[in-house]
């Protein structure tokens, strides 16, 4: 995969032209580290955000907040309507740059099986946004804390318009769409292509058979206990992909618009139905709701996994409930339930 | 033999064992390299009788020196209290005669935002600069710093008090409508947040700053704004009438903070009551009145444009009754 002779070098200096350029056609959303942005006073947080030169990219560091609000506004306005008929916004969508790690561009894959094909349908708003984003890889060294992308096998990726490393001095890039090869220098040299992480640091084997009697089990009861619904693994995930509608209007009632905006499994009142009626209450079972839809329930619709297994949601929870340590205990109760017959 | 008031000044305390001292040790903030405690040991087995006691202030005061030892425990701890204090930026002019005062108490803190999620800033940071800005001193104050409304050092049981908040911003296009902020400020705090047309609405009247929505927010459209600073004065314990410390200045930005710690042993200078030893800040503002004590400490200072200053002083506490 990795094609030597067509990688590139330049220097940060070359970088600001290419940028400048390439920012007049496309606004370019990248991690960057935003120092005193974090949840607790003096922390900084690395998340998503447009950049305005190469160099403010954190290539290094694994971003809090997923790119899915590129895609996926936390607020998307679908029509406005004023005296009781409908208004299309059309605004102007520009064509989007997006860097992206190997786990985050499958992420993106997940997403486009939800909103483009989702149940025959296509989402509209999704794939208006879509099809004007081009995904730039960039590559991990070695697995963060928490990944264990190579057990879901996310590790690798050929889904790239464009790969770039950030070396020493400047920039080393491999080109492949043909519309971006033309901002680009074209000195050839012999360096490597994207590698790849090839060992998580704690493989886990995913579960293939699952019934419904786990439903049972003590675990859930335990994290019941433990969660405390506020659902920052699903705001952090980068395929989740819940949303509800709201109808925004001011206080004359004249115009309005229909937004929709994220919601969470995890967080109260997502389940609750016409009357009152909440058929998932304990925090335990919105979890196993949550854990088996990203193992298993997706796969067996989709073929694939929807949890990448970037770990954002262990990084995150406040609880220290973990993803992984889940997936492991629902081995264990296989394992036990196969021996027991 | 002995002057006890050089003593004293000096940060020896005289013992009720005839004969014997203590030595306070200074740690601004509460927060000091392990490489001291062996000193500190040393120093308690070679001259004291081998305890430390851990003072409410967050000094070490070592117990069971003979006062005629003061000379070489002085000597002993040069270096250390030397460096210490250098790390506050303070300078000892000359630390082989100790300690230059102890009327300023070392300023204390919470363990702040090295550790503590609900830290709205480096509350032992601020001790330092605190400590830089006031000591050496004589008059006898007492500065804590926490970094939240917690309170968990008890800036209200001091003299001057100083609190860390934030100004929590708030990105609408981030809002996802959980309502997470909303329970927990209702449930924790003063119920501040409602929701208005699809968006939280931050009551400013209600609101004590102390970022606690900014913590529950799964997105983050709640975020961190401004540090800004509750100035708390006349809190004390004692003899005649303990009290908490109220309110002086709100929202205060931390040069502000400094300056008018500052400001106030100018103020104390001028409105002491030499006679009773140590006169503490809030009688003398009771003396003074509340306007003669803001007119004085904020001279010469330019308030930050958020900061807001108390009209009255409010100090709920309780007066031991005197018999007639
Ligand atoms: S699992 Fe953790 S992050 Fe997710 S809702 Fe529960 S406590 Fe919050
Ligand atoms: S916690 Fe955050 S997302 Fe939830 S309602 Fe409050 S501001 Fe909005």
């Amino acid at each position: 995969m990795a094609d030597k002779s067509k990688m590139t070098r330049f220097s940060s200096e070359q970088g600001n032209t290419i940028f400048n350029i390439l920012s007049r056609h496309y606004i370019i959303i990248a991690p960057v580290e935003k120092p005193g942005k974090g949840r607790f006073s003096d922390t900084s947080q690395v998340l998503y955000e447009q950049v305005d030169s190469f160099d403010e990219i954190e290539f290094f560091k694994k971003t809090h907040l997923s790119a899915k609000s590129v895609l996926l506004p936390l607020r998307q306005t679908m029509f406005s309507f004023r005296d009781n008929k409908p208004e299309e916004i059309d605004d102007e969508i520009r064509p989007m740059i997006i860097f992206l790690r190997s786990c985050d561009i499958h992420a993106i894959k997940v997403l486009d099986a939800h909103f483009l094909n989702g149940g025959g349908y296509t989402d509209f708003y999704y794939s208006r946004l879509r099809q004007k984003v081009k995904l730039f890889l960039i590559e991990c060294e070695k697995p963060f804390e928490n990944c264990f992308c190579v057990s879901f096998q996310t590790n690798k990726t050929d889904d790239w318009a464009a790969f770039m490393r950030k070396v020493k001095d400047g920039y080393e890039v491999h080109v492949r769409d043909e519309e971006l090869k033309a901002y680009f220098p074209r000195n050839a040299e012999n360096v490597a292509g994207p590698r790849f992480v090839e060992q998580d640091s704690c493989p886990i084997k995913i579960p293939q058979d699952i019934d419904a009697s786990i439903f049972e089990d003590d675990i859930w009861k335990e994290y019941t206990l433990r969660c405390i619904a506020c659902g920052r693994c699903t705001v952090v995930c980068p395929t989740c992909s819940c949303f509800s509608v709201q109808d925004i209007l001011p206080e004359d009632k004249s115009a309005g618009e229909r937004k929709r905006l994220w919601a969470s499994c995890m967080v109260k009142k997502f389940s609750i139905l016409a009357g009152n009626h909440d058929f998932r209450i304990k925090e335990g079972d919105r979890l196993r709701y949550r854990m088996l839809h990203k193992i298993y329930d997706f796969r067996k619709r989709q073929g694939f996994n929807m949890c990448v297994g970037c770990g954002r949601c262990d990084d995150v929870c406040p609880e220290y409930i973990s993803m992984f340590k889940c997936v492991e205990k629902i081995n264990h109760i296989i394992e036990a339930h196969s021996i027991n017959g | 033999m002995y002057n006890t008031k050089k003593i004293i000044k000096n940060a020896f305390r005289i013992s009720k064992v005839r004969g014997e001292t203590a030595i306070r040790l200074r740690i601004p903030g509460g927060h000091l390299e392990v490489k001291y405690l062996d000193v500190i040991k040393d120093l308690a087995q070679r001259f004291g009788n081998g305890t430390v006691h851990l003072t409410t202030r967050q000094g070490y005061e070592i117990p069971g020196v003979k006062l005629s030892d003061i000379e070489k425990v002085r000597e002993f701890m040069r270096k250390m209290i030397y460096e210490i204090e250098k790390s506050s930026n303070v300078i000892l002019e000359e630390p082989e005669k100790g300690y230059p005062s102890a009327g300023t108490r070392n300023v204390s803190a919470c363990i702040g935002n090295r550790v503590c999620q609900f830290s709205n800033s480096d509350t032992t940071l601020l001790a330092q600069k605190l400590e830089a800005a006031i000591y050496p001193n004589n008059y006898h104050l007492k500065v804590a710093v926490t970094g939240c409304p917690n309170d968990c050092i008890k800036a209200h049981m001091n003299d001057i008090g100083i609190i860390a908040g934030v100004l929590p911003e708030y990105d609408k296009e981030a809002c996802i409508l959980c309502e997470a902020c909303l329970d927990n400020c209702k449930m924790r705090v003063t119920s501040a947040l409602r929701i208005e047309n699809y968006r939280i609405v931050r009551d400013e009247d209600y609101c004590i700053k102390c970022g606690e929505c900014i913590l529950k927010c799964p997105t983050q459209a709640a975020y961190r704004g401004k540090l800004l600073y509750r100035i708390i004065i006349g809190g004390r314990t004692g003899k005649k009438n303990p009290r908490m410390a109220g309110t002086f200045i709100e929202d205060a930005s931390e040069e502000v903070v400094l300056a008018v710690c500052k400001n106030v042993y100018s103020f104390i200078s001028r409105y002491i009551d030499p006679k009773p030893p140590k006169e503490l800040i809030g009688y003398i503002i009771d003396r003074a009145g509340f306007d003669t004590f803001v007119h004085e400490v904020i001279k010469g200072i330019t308030l930050n444009p958020e900061a807001k200053l108390a009209k009255k002083l409010d100090n709920p506490g309780y007066f031991y009754p005197v018999r007639k």
